[in-house]
Parts: structure tokens; sequence; C-alpha cells
């Protein structure tokens, strides 16, 4: 009850500062987020047990991969002012991506089940894999020094915070002998209204993304290559320093 | 899924969040100057004084151990300093780098990927020199560097000769192969 009085209150505040389709991704997460609680409130209302079930499953599973989208959010907004740190960007999720495409298929030629036994594991991989994603965007914005606004640092610690604490639960259910006890369902209710919390803070109104002082002056082949050169000199004084003093 | 490994992807994506958000607290680096790409190396003066043997020697013609001791201590932690010096040289330069790079709109993954293992390789020597400085002291680190060095010598030079022997003798069978 509390989660969906926040995520209401944050898209009530979108709307109204009319900033909804600056993060439109993130957005629809919210609104698919909270569609998915009023489906799970109707079938345990009106429907029998199975439906629910059938229909909780379903609704978590799809949520999983929406939330991709906020990965994409976070991706679009930080690096939007910086070409470079987008073009890395862009070779490094390639490389991630073909690479869990090729372990995937692998895994596929044992059956469908492999990719995760019960709803609920392939759930949690998926989570697993939004994290890598996040791993390396999250590792080219510190590498980069890339300035972030603050509804996407909000953004951003709220996700990654949220992912962290499911994967972690998640495991410790799928590792457990009483996985279909109800006591489960308070970890994950507890983290996903402190993410709410963070993103209610940080979503109270919209802050346009840092944009840089100045462009670059010189090209990028010159900058790489005085770079090569320095690191050069810095290592040929270390040797000839060691070896002639 | 393997166990460690979830726990792990946990536990780096915590650890980079909470470092992003330590440095967007920080303030954020302007354009750099051109001034900036000169390389600042540290005084080779202050090396050279680690390695002076005349100041050993005297310390030692005093007979006294603690003196000893206690320009030796002195040497080790110039030269540390000095090898510090290099580091941080290496570090601002790459980061330099890191800044200019970041708006370049025709930026190659592969030359940033060679700039990294250079400096992973600048980064791996450091600390092996550190090692040998620590646990020798300099001067015998530098005496265990020319020896490194000299052995590098001979093996090269003995490669060179067995490539000179083995060359001819593959070249003269690869052209008979052909013809026969």
């Amino acid at each position: 009850m509390v989660s969906d009085l926040l995520l209401a209150a944050i898209l009530y505040r979108a709307v109204r500062g009319r900033f909804l389709k600056v993060y439109g991704c993130f957005y629809l997460y919210l609104a698919a987020v909270l569609s998915a609680d009023l489906i799970r409130a109707y079938l345990a209302a009106v429907r029998t047990s199975a439906a629910y079930a059938l229909g909780y499953w379903i609704s978590e599973l799809a949520l999983a991969v929406v939330g991709f989208g906020v990965t994409w959010e976070v991706y679009r907004h930080a690096m939007n002012a910086f070409d470079g740190a987008r073009r890395m960007a862009r070779a490094v999720f390639t490389a991630l991506l073909l690479t869990v495409i090729v372990r995937a298929v692998f895994q596929l030629k044992d059956g469908l089940g492999a990719l995760g036994r019960t709803t609920l594991e392939l759930e949690r991989n998926l989570q697993v894999l939004q994290a890598v994603l996040l791993i390396a965007l999250v590792s080219l914005i510190a590498h980069y020094q890339l300035a972030l606004s603050r509804n996407l640092r909000f953004l951003l610690s709220g996700y990654g915070l949220y992912l962290v604490g499911s994967i972690i639960s998640r495991t410790l259910r799928l590792e457990s002998d009483q996985s279909h006890a109800a006591w489960w369902a308070l970890p994950s209710q507890f983290e996903y209204c402190a993410t709410l919390v963070i993103w209610f803070a940080g979503f109270w109104s919209c802050t346009p993304d840092p944009v840089p002082e100045l462009d670059m002056e010189r090209d990028y082949e010159w900058v790489a290559n005085q770079t090569m050169k320095a690191f050069g000199r810095l290592r040929h004084h270390v040797v000839q320093s060691w070896r002639s003093s | 899924m393997n166990l460690v490994l979830i726990f792990g992807v946990a536990a780096v994506l915590l650890l980079l969040l909470w470092a992003v958000a330590r440095r967007q607290n920080e303030e954020a680096a302007g354009p750099p100057d051109p001034s900036e790409y000169l390389v600042r190396l540290p005084p080779p003066a202050l090396l050279a004084k680690c390695f002076a043997v005349e100041d050993v020697r005297f310390a030692a013609s005093l007979g006294s151990r603690p003196v000893l001791q206690l320009l030796l201590r002195e040497r080790k932690r110039l030269a540390l300093q000095w090898l510090r010096l290099t580091r941080a040289e290496a570090r601002r330069l790459y980061r330099l780098h890191v800044r200019s790079a970041r708006h370049a709109p025709d930026l190659q993954p592969s030359a940033e990927g060679r700039l990294l293992v250079h400096f992973g390789l600048f980064l791996l020597v450091y600390h092996m020199m550190t090692g040998l400085v620590l646990f020798y002291g300099p001067l015998r680190a530098q005496a265990l560097i020319r020896s490194i060095e000299s052995l590098a010598n001979v093996l090269s030079a003995l490669g060179g000769r067995i490539g000179e022997i083995v060359a001819p003798a593959s070249v003269a069978s690869a052209s008979v192969v052909p013809g026969r």
C-alpha cells in the first residue's frame, strides 16, 4: 500500500512538472510496476489462487524485462554530451551482449530449463544480467568522470541498490528449503520501498543534464598519440634512471 | 548460476555505486590546459643521491652501525618517494587523456584498450621496482636490475644467433619444396 502511494506520488510529480517524457523509459517502468500491482490486487480479490500465482509470475518476469529500460535511461542521459564515452560504452555493451547471447545459445542446447529451472531463478538471472550491464555503465561513468544530474544520480543509486538487494534476497530464497514461505516477501518489500523513497526524493523536480564546458580542441588521434609518447618517455626515464645512476 | 559469481556481481555493483556517489561530490575537472600535456618527471638528482656509493663508504668508515642504518633507511625512503612521484605523473597523464578523450567523437575503443594495457604494464613495473627496493634497498635493487638487463642482453644475443642459424636453413628448405 505504502509502495503504491509512493509510486503514484512519483508519477504525479512527473506529470505535474511535465518531465514525464524526459525520463520516458523510467516512467514506463514505474507505470508497469503500478499496473502489475493493480492486476495482482484484482486477481487476489476476484480470481482463484492458481490464477493469482500465474499472473504474479508473468508480471514479475515482464517487469524484469522492462527493467532494462532503466539501464537504458541511465546510459542515454549519462553519455548524451560525451561522444567518446558513448562510443566506448557501445563497444563494451556490444561485447557483453554478444558474450551473453553466445552463452545462452550454448545453454539452450541443454533445453530451455537450463536458463532458469523456475521463474524465480530465471528472473534472478535476468537481474544479474542487468547488474552486469549496470556495472559496465557505472565503470565507464567513473572512468571518464562523467558528471551526472541530480535525477540521474538518484535513479542510478535507487535502481542499483534495488538490484543488489533483490539479487541477494532471491538467491538466498532459492537456496533456502522454505523458498515458498510467506516471510520471503518482506525483504523484497523493504528493498522496493527504500528504492521508491530514493526515487521520490530525487525526482521531486527535473534537473537538466550537465553540459560539458568545452568541446575537445584537438582530435582524438592527437591526444592518444601524445599520451602514448608521454608514457614512452616516462617508461624510458624510469628504466634509464635506474640503469645509469 | 554460480553463487560466488552472483554475490560477486552484487558486491562489485555496490562498490561502484559508492565510488561514483563519492566522486560526484568532488568538483568536476574542467577542460585540460595545453601545458598539462608536458611530462613532469621527478628530479633525477634525487635518485642519483640514492645510488651514491661514496656516502655509504663514508658512513661505513665512521664505524657506527646506527648511522649506516639511518643512511640506508633514508636512501630507501628517497627511492620509494621517487618511484611514487613517477607513478603520480603516470596517473596524471592517464587522467588527462581520459578527460580529453571522453568528448572525442572519433574515439577508438581498441586504442583505449592499448593505452590501458600500457598503463597497466607501467603499474606492474612500478610495483615490481617498489617491491625490490622494499626488500633489498635501492643499491642492491639497482645491481639486480643491471644483472637482469645483462642476462636479457645475453639471451637476446643467443636468440639472435639461433635465429641466424635457423632462418637460412628454413628459407633454403622452403625454396626447395615447390621445385620438387
